[in-house]
């Protein structure tokens, strides 16, 4: 059974629809690419999936089946209980998705504290496990830090950190490498993939970036005007593409990697 | 302390010749926009400095001497135990358009001054009684005019009535006085040039005025006025203020103490008895004891000194001694002492407890003095009488409030219990008081608008104040006013605190100027001021 | 930096120390009037000399001070916390709560305070003594002087609102007072604290300024407004720098206010 099923159509205001009856599966587990240019609505269906598209002003018609619930039935109050918990997100450029007026603990304390329950001993302890995760410094020194203080790619780690402290079973990531060096892109694609073996959790990796979507995901969804093109596994979609538009990305590229060379990445989770 | 008095009067007169030249523009200020150019509707005092300098009138009174001098008319004589005047007047006269001077014009002016619906407060002085006025142009070089009533102090009230044309086509525009308004700019300046058909000569036969020409910028404040008469762009201000004059004074530029003049300040009680207050404070404030003993702990050496910065003469009453005819010469000044203060609250059971003084029935001695905001002499004197009567065990709270609001409790709600305000004294003549004296008077300020006198002694000031209204003959006047200011000075209804000098000044280059207490100071002899060039 | 803020905490400790210990510091009291010697230069007697009625003036900027420099902050605590209040709230719900606050804030803006002001007067007994009409007067300051503010701290709630790290806040499950507490306020901190200490001075001009309505400090007591305000009729005052020493305290207390309230600016 699916863990997400998704038949959406999204329009903000009285303009056409930038998601017209958009459908999409993810299975548990799974790390299902969603690639498309930018300002194709895949930001606007990781909003409808989390339930804030009415604070942009947009409007999801259709359905959002979570392990077999209705999303868009959910109250606001039921939403919030999933946020952060059940379904949490990776945003595109960390320096500004922290509070800069707030150390990173706090932020991370806070975080833990919406959904966690116990003392403040379980907290830290959950604050350090995150920080292990994501390959920081599970230290106070670290903590006290402000956002400002510390690199970008450490700042993707600390929001990743966060967005997994709570075990969630789907991490949505919206183009969280794009705002990255090559370097630092690389270490986060490896992250993500570690993460989701380990925890088992499904990702939802929404990206222009074919190549990144390439070595990190099972199956990858192109999307074009507002439909979804092509879905299939990263090794189909690159070498066997069917639709002309896939077959006009590959070609764009600038290299194509070779069977050899997408195997090796996939072992060693690099690209 | 410094005074500059006036040199002998004589002198400057014999020196008018000497400085008789011709030509030049005056500058001074005015604080404010003319509300009017129609010299009957005159109320503020910029539009009275107009009519002053572009008026003619039947008779000038002498800001020296104090006697009225023939102008337009050269003759007049009063009759019908003052109902009656009939003045002879000058021939050949013009207004500034040309147009000729005739008894017509006098007669139009007066039959317009006294038009009801006019509403001119010139012409409420003349108002005595109900009834029309008539006139009787005899000649075109005689008018006799009658009052349905006797009027006090009649002669001196023509100073104020500029004669209007009856037939020149510009209307009140028309001047018959030394200038004429030539330019004006809303906010900013009034050009005055002189008349060419004035008809006054000097001794030696040369036309006047001398000047050329008169600017008036309008200037609301002070202090820049004062910096501009420093820098010479103006050579008259007419008032100063005591601050402004030591500044002056410090900095060598010439400045005048003409001597006190007849405006007052004075400090009064509520004795309305309908007003909000608590009874035992009515009671207070009804008891002439109490006012005298308020009146007996403030010193008003230290206001005039310290306040005026000793441009000011402690207060006698109704009348300042600069009003020399109409002031009671047996009037002494009010004692400073606080000792008969105590004595005199006593006799009323005040006592003191500790420092407190309290009332017969145990209540602290405290009230407020409300002022109108933004006059810093009357809050400071407000003040530095808080600090008197502290002396005495009573605890004053000062009160500065906006005048409107000042007003609406002053005749309105009747909502306040001590008040420090001044008068403007514009007129010689005690008569212009009536509406302050009259127990019925809507200005009778301590209990206004009374159906009948609430004591005996407002009782008896009403009674004078009518037969002197009646009276034609000023001695007979005299005697009632000089009862009037023995009744005030025991009463004390108002307590009088001090009479402000006048304070002028008068740029050197200005000739033949003789400053006077009284309005205008500085330029009332303005056609025969002249410029040193 | 450093020696800046030292400075500044050394300033305000003074002040306080200088409030707490006017009745010992003056040399007389603040309505005591020294009548030979009005207007006096500087001397042993009266460090500061004395002004038009012969007052210390040294005592009178010592209680002045404690007036105002007591009342205007407490007032602009007060104003200041009305204006994120309001200015959060409706930056926080935007929509028709917004469009609500802001009606509120025009409204606040635009009503003709003087006659509001002046009924308040009308309403007020006469006799009220010098520290209840002045301590009234900065509650009314208080009281009215938001809306500006708050204007201000909509506009940035808003901004706030549409950043980044408040969406991230959303999507991590932060809503409602939380999300006000920690992702708005600390980000408004810096306009707040900017409002705060920009009202203070405001305030203390303000109550001077009201006394032409009745309000604010009566006689004998001054604030440093009154003191201020003696100032403003002296284009032509000979060279007395002493006395603008009222003038100066302000400017070097707010500044050193300014200073230490702003650590967290600087940082950033």
């Amino acid at each position: 059974m699916d863990l997400l099923s998704v038949r959406l159509t999204i329009n903000y205001k009285d303009k056409p629809p930038v998601l017209d009856e958009l459908c999409l599966d993810l299975r548990p587990g799974e790390v299902l690419g969603l690639v498309g240019h930018s300002g194709c609505g895949k930001s606007s269906l990781a909003l409808a999936i989390l339930g804030l598209l009415n604070l942009k002003g947009g409007k999801a018609r259709g359905s959002i089946l979570w392990d077999g619930h209705e999303l868009l039935a959910l109250k606001e109050k039921e939403w919030r209980k999933l946020r952060g918990k059940v379904i949490s997100f990776v945003p595109q450029s960390p320096m500004s998705a922290l509070n800069p007026a707030l150390r990173l603990g706090t932020q991370m304390n806070e975080a833990w504290k919406l959904h966690g329950h116990g003392g403040s001993d379980h907290m830290e302890e959950s604050v350090f496990q995150a920080l292990r995760d994501v390959g920081l410094p599970p230290n106070e020194e670290f903590l006290r830090r402000y956002p400002s203080e510390i690199s970008v790619g450490q700042a993707q780690r600390v929001l990743i950190g966060m967005a997994i402290m709570h075990r969630p079973a789907l991490l949505i990531a919206d183009e969280p490498t794009s705002a990255l060096d090559a370097v630092t892109q690389a270490e986060i694609l490896a992250l993500f993939g570690e993460l989701n073996r380990k925890l088992g959790m499904s990702m939802l990796f929404i990206s222009h970036d074919l190549v990144s979507a390439y070595g990190l995901c099972h199956r990858i969804a192109l999307i074009n005007a507002g439909k979804i093109v092509e879905c299939n596994t990263p090794q189909a979609i690159f070498f066997s593409p069917q639709q002309p538009f896939t077959k006009k990305l590959i070609a764009a590229l600038p290299t194509v990697p070779s069977p050899a060379e997408v195997e090796q990445a996939l072992r060693y989770n690099t690209f | 302390m410094k005074r500059h008095y006036l040199v002998s009067t004589i002198v400057l007169l014999g020196a008018i010749s000497t400085f008789a030249q011709s030509g030049g523009e005056l500058r001074f200020c005015l604080r404010a926009e003319p509300k009017t150019f129609n010299p009957l509707l005159v109320e503020d005092e910029a539009s009275e400095t107009i009519r002053y300098l572009t008026g003619g009138v039947l008779v000038r009174v002498n800001r020296l001497t104090l006697k009225a001098e023939p102008e337009l008319a050269t003759s007049w004589k009063v009759s019908e135990g003052g109902k009656r005047i009939r003045f002879k007047l000058r021939e050949g006269l013009k207004y500034s358009d040309g147009t000729p001077f005739a008894a017509e014009d006098v007669a139009y002016t007066m039959q317009q001054l006294m038009d009801p619906a006019l509403h001119s407060s010139t012409g409420d002085a003349f108002r005595s009684a109900e009834g029309k006025l008539t006139t009787n142009v005899v000649s075109a070089k005689e008018i006799e005019i009658d009052f349905p009533a006797p009027v006090a102090n009649l002669v001196n009230l023509f100073d104020t009535v500029a004669i209007l044309s009856a037939k020149s086509p510009q209307k009140e525009m028309a001047a018959l006085g030394p200038f004429y308004v030539a330019e004006r700019k809303a906010g900013s300046y009034l050009l005055l040039k002189r008349n060419p058909y004035y008809w006054k000569k000097d001794a030696a036969g040369k036309q006047l005025p001398y000047l050329d020409s008169i600017r008036l910028d309008i200037e609301q404040n002070p202090e820049i006025e004062a910096m501009r008469y420093k820098r010479g762009e103006v050579q008259l201000i007419n008032t100063v203020s005591p601050a402004i004059f030591e500044k002056l004074s410090a900095d060598n530029a010439s400045v005048r103490d003409a001597g006190a003049s007849t405006d007052t300040e004075q400090l009064w009680f509520n004795q309305v008895p309908g007003a909000p207050l608590p009874v035992y404070k009515k009671s207070w404030f009804a008891s002439t004891n109490f006012r005298r003993a308020i009146s007996e702990a403030i010193n008003r050496n230290d206001l005039a000194r310290i306040v005026y910065r000793g441009h000011a003469v402690p207060a006698i009453g109704i009348i300042s001694p600069s009003n020399k005819f109409w002031f009671n010469s047996d009037l002494k000044p009010h004692a400073y002492d606080t000792a008969d203060a105590l004595r005199r609250l006593q006799q009323d059971g005040f006592h003191l407890q500790g420092e407190t003084l309290k009332d017969k029935a145990g209540n602290a001695v405290e009230f407020s003095i409300a002022t109108n905001a933004g006059n810093r002499a009357r809050e400071s004197m407000a003040t530095m009488i808080q600090q008197d009567l502290k002396k005495i065990g009573i605890k004053v709270n000062v009160v500065t409030l906006d005048f409107n609001s000042l007003l609406e409790r002053m005749t309105q709600s009747y909502n306040y219990e001590a008040c420090l305000l001044g008068f403007q004294n514009v007129e010689l003549d005690p008569n212009s008081q009536m509406a302050v004296w009259l127990s019925s008077a809507d200005n009778h300020q301590w209990n206004p608008n009374q159906k009948s006198p609430a004591t005996p002694w407002e009782a008896e000031i009403d009674k004078l104040m009518r037969a002197q209204a009646a009276s034609g003959d000023e001695h007979k006047r005299k005697q009632y006013w000089d009862r009037v200011q023995q009744i005030a000075w025991e009463q004390e209804p108002f307590i009088y605190l001090i009479n402000k000098d006048a304070l002028v000044a008068i740029a050197p280059a200005v000739k033949n100027a003789e400053p006077s207490v009284f309005r205008p100071q500085t330029f009332w002899n303005v056609e025969t001021l002249a410029l040193a060039h | 930096m450093k020696t800046i803020r030292l400075i500044a905490i050394t300033v305000l400790a003074v002040t306080a120390l200088t409030i707490l210990g006017a009745h010992y510091l003056a040399p007389a009291g603040y309505e005591q009037q020294f009548r030979e010697t009005p207007q006096a230069a500087p001397s042993m007697h009266h460090l500061l000399g004395t002004d038009e009625l012969g007052r210390d003036r040294w005592a009178r900027l010592l209680y002045g001070m404690r007036v105002s420099l007591t009342l205007a902050p407490l007032a602009a605590l007060f104003t200041t916390a009305l204006a994120g209040l309001v200015g959060g709230i409706a930056g926080y719900f935007g929509g028709w709560t917004e469009r609500c606050c802001k009606l509120l804030i025009d409204l606040f803006l635009s009503v003709p305070w003087l006659f509001l002001l002046i009924t308040v007067r009308a309403v007020l007994p006469l006799n009220v003594s010098p520290e209840a009409s002045v301590t009234v007067t900065f509650a009314l300051l208080g009281l009215l002087g938001w809306a500006a503010s708050a204007r201000v701290i909509c506009a940035g709630a808003k901004d706030l609102m549409k950043s980044e790290f408040v969406w991230m806040a959303r999507a991590s499950g932060f809503s409602g007072l939380k999300l006000i507490r920690l992702h708005l306020m600390p980000n408004l901190r810096g306009a707040l604290l900017a409002q705060f200490w920009i009202s203070i001075p405001v305030f203390i001009i303000a109550e001077a300024n009201l006394g032409a309505l009745g309000l604010g400090v009566a006689e004998p007591l001054p604030s440093l407004g009154s003191l201020l305000r003696e100032l403003q009729d002296s284009v032509m005052v000979r060279p007395e720098p002493w006395r603008l020493l009222p003038l100066a305290v302000l400017i070097v207390v707010i500044s050193s206010f300014q200073v230490l309230l702003n650590k967290q600016e600087i940082r950033n």
